[in-house]
């Protein structure tokens, strides 16, 4: 027994030493700290030293663990909660890690393939990926083709595995056949043992099941004959395929072609150690498929041969046929015994359509004794020939099979038995490797791309990659994006997808790297569904950093392409999926990337950034006068200007203007030109125009975050407070971490004096961030008006102090003051506010003062002007404004402006001026 | 067939346990680790986003699954309870170590600082922290265990199995009181052992 180890740093004497690890010496302490223990706290130290008399240490010892259990049973968070709970966020983290690592080592691999092969092919992208191989698409240069490179994992090769896996390569290499998927090349790429495919597009057998369940009995008993006719090709050549699955077999222009002839006794050869074994082995076991093993394959028998093929091509006819596995969705080693002792649930029952003779076929594949299989494939194609001419019910009668089939159909559509087989449960789960495609994901969130690069100043890049595909699924009909800053807020964050789902509202996030090296650009892109954290796609492209434009375009479309199925009856609507939607508007790499700069510095905000994001918009348009996007980036750069930058001559109307109409004169279809000339009309005061403007963008993207903010808070200040409120709420749900969409959404709840939920509205944003100060003048506004004048002069006291330049919560402030009756306080801002240069507005802080003490003529004054009107902007029924509206001059100003009258105002918003 | 011999040697160690024979405890958890890692993987996956892990449910999971393989009616339910809370220390210490693995290097006890011990129920804690807390839990735990075997299996229960008082107690086979008081020495005596004291 090891004694514990002493703490050194401990001074006098220390409760784990080596004396007391003897158990006497433990049982001692236990007993003294017992004893104490059951005292009240204040007798315990009088106990301990009478119970240890003379001995030191002991009473050392036992007052530090007694010291030590009242501390720890005061703290809550000590071994407080289950194991499990303290774990959970964790085991989370650590997913999101392993997943980042593994990205790492298959872009490594990725990498090192196309060293390896750069000759001869270069590496696209990865199809797909399983437990022991990757697949690539490549192409190979020499004949200008498209193939698909397989890779073995390094890990499963045995020592000497190599070379016989390339001997067994070499046998498959020499079958020729139209439903057999042959192999161009094979090799050792610096010890990758990969072989070369030709490039299939469609899609897998298991991908159709999946989608649709079973097949049209004409297409279903087509299928099995291609695929007997390619096995009994393969036998005859000597080759047993040993891994026959739905996975495997490709449909190209609907029809079959296996692939993988071979191959699973070339990865036993690779994978054994060298170990010279007869038939199968244990190894060989393991490389089949459970699902689809022949019970002789699955025990391992020596004497397995060609009719384990016919028992999977019967598990595959079955499930073609009745939409499911036989045996359904079990674990692997249940699935083995169920081949090895279960008869299969009768076929004829699950698929009634299906002619008798073909049902017999399909079950006579599926006996457990291969004996009493048909012995050959040859001999199942010829039974076919049969079976498919004796329809369900007429039996022995030879009949065309397209005719018997459609009449089928129509008979089982007519009485509903049609979509009872098609409801049959998919394929077994466990089984297939590909999830099936998400039932309805209409909402989803594109996370930022990771810079996987390493350097700092390539963040523009990967966040422009982000936005990129942001802009071109924002023109998705039927999907909901959320909105960039709430999905930037989980940007570095490692949290669980299910997390960000519930967060967001969404029901699939898009995320991925991005890595510039010196000339290379690689990406990543997956698909998440936030339901389960499970990936539903992903994929990898590489190319060139001067073919960025292409790789964005790949990236999109299959992004898109990706999704659209999941956009059910819309997909017609979406038009082609293989089109990116939203074109990039510039040909030049160079201005794109200004482009792209400009964006990050606008999407970072601040005066400088801005200021930033505007020279490099501008470089860009002189790069390329035709970049429309340029153009309308600029216009909105120069939209949220005023924001920032004092502009005592209002030249930012001009020049959003000449920037907007010059983009929409490139491209019409810009949502955010549409959204700089709307902010360029309210600053002309224009609110019908703007509000069109703000109309035609959402048309064009109804998920245009800076839209929906924009247009709310137009109507806001034409006083359609409602709509107003429900706009803002479309803002704030879709992007719902966006600081100033939520503080304006409580903006909105103070006109509609609704105040509680102004207030809830506004806490929420501070929750976000504590010191932003839209939402600190929101809550004091609320709690201002709704009744709490106390909170809210220390809400707005603590904001004047964290924020003393801004102008607007001084003059809230001073309303605050005189409502709860802080008379001297109000004072004391007035007069800050009527030195010179004490109001940075402009003179309508000062003119509000004057409110707040009884005289409303200077404010009804600056609020009939037009200039006056710019600086202020925010009317309708903002409740600062409500003894204005017994006014004639402002009601008739307003009208003008087409603000409606607000009926909400009260005569006077505060309590008189008392005498104290 | 291997299983089979691994089955008689579950029933042998769940009838020992039921006679109380000593160490049957130490026996069974080995043999019943791999069922209970695999419900204890699929719980923590399934509810590692909600932050609401339950043990309970799992430990009634993995206790059904036993039942259900030997066919042991028999089995005292609340005595398996500890056997499924040993096989979650090690899930989840054993996922914690493959994490640290490389970080930490060195011999000796570890430690933890103040504000990670004490912060369990704190969403600011790293997920590193997290990890190491656990580590160094069970291997201060392994030092407890050989000073007094019964507050080590009183902090398994309670800490990694999720289990009540009550049924800490039913599954040691010693009375609440027991308990509480081993629950209230234990962590004391681990705190004193896991904190940094370093300046």
């Amino acid at each position: 027994m090891t004694p514990p180890e002493g703490k050194p740093h401990v001074a006098p004497v220390d409760a784990g030493s080596e004396s007391a690890s003897s158990s006497g010496r433990w049982r001692e302490i236990q007993r003294v700290v017992d004893g104490a223990l059951d005292l009240p706290p204040a007798e315990r130290d009088a106990f301990v030293s009478e119970a240890c008399g003379p001995d030191v240490a002991l009473s050392v010892q036992a007052r530090q663990l007694l010291e030590a259990c009242e501390r720890a049973a005061g703290s809550d968070g000590f071994l407080a909660g289950p194991a499990g709970a303290f774990a959970a966020p964790m085991i989370a983290e650590f997913a999101v890690q392993d997943a980042a690592a593994a990205a790492e080592r298959r872009a490594a691999l990725a990498d090192a393939l196309q060293v390896a092969l750069s000759e001869r092919y270069v590496v696209e992208r990865e199809l797909g990926r399983g437990g022991m191989a990757t697949v690539y698409l490549a192409r190979d240069i020499r004949h200008e083709r498209a193939v698909a490179v397989k890779v073995l994992s390094r890990d499963v090769v045995a020592p000497g595995g190599a070379a016989r896996f390339l001997q067994e390569i070499r046998t498959a290499a020499g079958l020729t056949h139209p439903h057999v998927l042959g192999v161009h090349d094979s090799g050792d790429a610096n010890g990758l043992l990969y072989y070369v495919m030709p490039y299939v597009e469609g899609e897998t057998l298991r991908t159709r099941l999946s989608r649709e369940g079973a097949l049209p009995l004409a297409e279903a008993v087509r299928l099995v004959r291609e695929l007997a006719d390619a096995l009994a090709y393969a036998h005859a050549h000597g080759i047993v395929h040993r891994d026959l699955k739905p996975e495997n077999v490709l449909l190209a222009g609907g029809h079959a072609v296996v692939a993988d002839f071979g191959i699973a006794k070339a990865l036993a050869a690779a994978t054994q150690d060298g170990t010279p074994r007869g038939g199968l082995t244990s190894a060989g076991v393991a490389l089949g498929t459970p699902a689809y093993m022949a019970p002789e394959q699955a025990v391992g028998d020596a004497s397995t041969d060609h009719r384990a093929d016919l028992y999977a091509l019967g598990v595959v006819a079955y499930e073609a046929l009745a939409g499911a596995h036989p045996f359904g969705a079990r674990a692997p080693q249940a699935l083995v015994v169920a081949h090895l002792t279960e008869p299969p649930p009768p076929l004829g029952a699950r698929r009634p359509d299906a002619p008798r003779s073909l049902v017999a076929l399909v079950t006579q594949l599926l006996e457990k004794d291969p004996a009493a299989r048909p012995q050959s494939a040859d001999a199942v194609l010829r039974a076919l020939d049969g079976a498919t001419a004796a329809p369900a019910g007429t039996p022995s009668r030879r009949r065309g099979l397209r005719l018997a089939t459609a009449a089928t159909l129509l008979a089982a559509a007519s009485v509903g038995g049609y979509a009872v087989w098609k409801r049959a449960p998919g394929p077994p789960r466990g089984v297939a490797d590909t999830a099936p495609a998400p039932a309805a994901i209409r909402t989803v969130a594109v996370l930022p791309f990771v810079n996987t690069g390493g350097a700092a100043a390539d963040d523009f890049f990967s966040d422009g990659m982000t936005d990129e595909l942001a802009h071109a699924l924002a023109r998705l009909p039927g999907l909901r994006l959320a909105g960039r800053t709430s999905s930037y807020a989980f940007k570095g964050k490692a949290i669980a997808a299910q997390e960000i789902g519930r967060v967001l509202d969404v029901g699939a996030l898009v995320g991925g790297t991005v890595r510039r090296a010196s000339d290379r650009l690689r990406i990543t892109a997956q698909l998440v569904s936030t339901a389960d954290g499970k990936v539903l796609w992903d994929s990898s492209y590489q190319s060139g950093v001067g073919d960025v434009f292409a790789v964005q375009d790949e990236v999109t479309r299959a992004v898109v392409a990706a999704l659209t199925p999941a956009l059910g009856d819309r997909r017609g609507a979406a038009g082609t999926p293989s089109a990116p939607p939203g074109g990039r508007g510039t040909t030049d790499a160079e201005a794109y990337e200004l482009y792209l700069k400009g964006r990050y510095y606008f999407l970072e905000r601040g005066a400088a950034n801005i200021a930033r994001s505007i020279a490099h918009y501008r470089l860009a348009v002189a790069r390329d006068p035709a970049f429309a996007r340029a153009h309308a980036g600029l216009a909105l750069a120069y939209g949220v200007l005023p924001t920032y930058v004092v502009d005592p001559t209002d030249s930012a109307a001009a020049l959003i203007t000449a920037s907007a109409r010059r983009a929409l004169a490139l491209d019409s279809t810009l949502a955010d030109a549409h959204i700089g000339l709307a902010m360029a009309l309210v600053h002309q005061l224009r609110f019908a125009d703007s509000e069109a403007r703000y109309r035609a963008a959402l048309a064009l993207e109804p998920s245009n975050v800076m839209g929906h903010h924009g247009l709310g808070v137009l109507l806001l200040s034409a006083g359609r407070t409602d709509e107003a409120v429900a706009e803002l709420r479309r803002a704030t749900q879709l992007d719902p971490l966006a600081k100033s969409g939520g503080s304006a959404f409580a903006m909105a709840l103070v006109h509609a004096r609704r105040f509680p939920e102004a207030e809830a509205a506004a806490r929420r944003v501070l929750a976000l961030d504590s010191t932003f100060p839209l939402a600190i003048w929101d809550l004091g506004f609320a709690q201002l008006f709704g009744g709490q004048p106390d909170s809210a002069v220390r809400t707005l006291e603590r904001g004047a102090r964290m924020h003393p330049d801004a102008p607007g919560q001084r003059s809230l402030l001073l309303f605050a003051y005189a409502a709860a009756g802080r008379w001297a306080d109000a004072e004391r801002v007035r007069a800050q506010l009527n030195r010179p240069g004490g109001d940075p507005s402009g003179g309508v802080m000062a003119a509000f003062a004057e409110l707040v003490f009884g005289d409303r003529e200077p404010l009804v004054r600056l609020l009939t002007t037009e200039v006056g009107q710019r600086r202020w902007r925010m009317f309708g029924c903002n409740p600062l404004l409500d003894p204005l509206w017994a006014d004639a001059r402002f009601v008739t100003a307003m009208r003008r402006l087409a603000v409606k009258a607000c009926p909400l105002a009260r005569p006077w918003p505060l309590p008189p001026r008392a005498g104290g | 067939m291997a299983p089979v011999a691994e089955q008689q040697a579950i029933t042998e160690a769940l009838l020992d346990l039921r006679d109380g024979t000593p160490g049957a405890l130490d026996r069974l958890v080995p043999l019943v680790y791999g069922d209970l890692a695999r419900v204890a993987h699929r719980q923590l996956g399934l509810e590692a986003d909600g932050h609401t892990l339950s043990t309970t449910a799992l430990v009634h999971e993995a206790y059904l699954r036993l039942v259900d393989q030997t066919r042991a009616q028999w089995v005292d339910r609340a005595q398996f309870f500890a056997v499924a809370a040993g096989a979650m220390r090690r899930v989840l210490v054993d996922h914690a170590r493959r994490h640290t693995a490389g970080r930490r290097g060195g011999v000796g006890r570890r430690t933890v600082s103040l504000e990670a011990l004490e912060a369990a129920d704190s969403t600011e804690l790293a997920a590193s922290d997290r990890a190491d807390v656990l580590v160094a839990v069970d291997e201060a735990l392994e030092r407890l265990a050989s000073l007094d075997p019964r507050q080590a299996r009183v902090v398994e229960c309670r800490f990694f199995g999720g289990l009540t008082e009550a049924e800490t107690a039913e599954a040691l086979g010693v009375t609440a009181r027991t308990v509480t008081r081993d629950w209230v020495k234990a962590r004391g005596w681990l705190f004193q052992e896991l904190r940094d004291d370093a300046p």
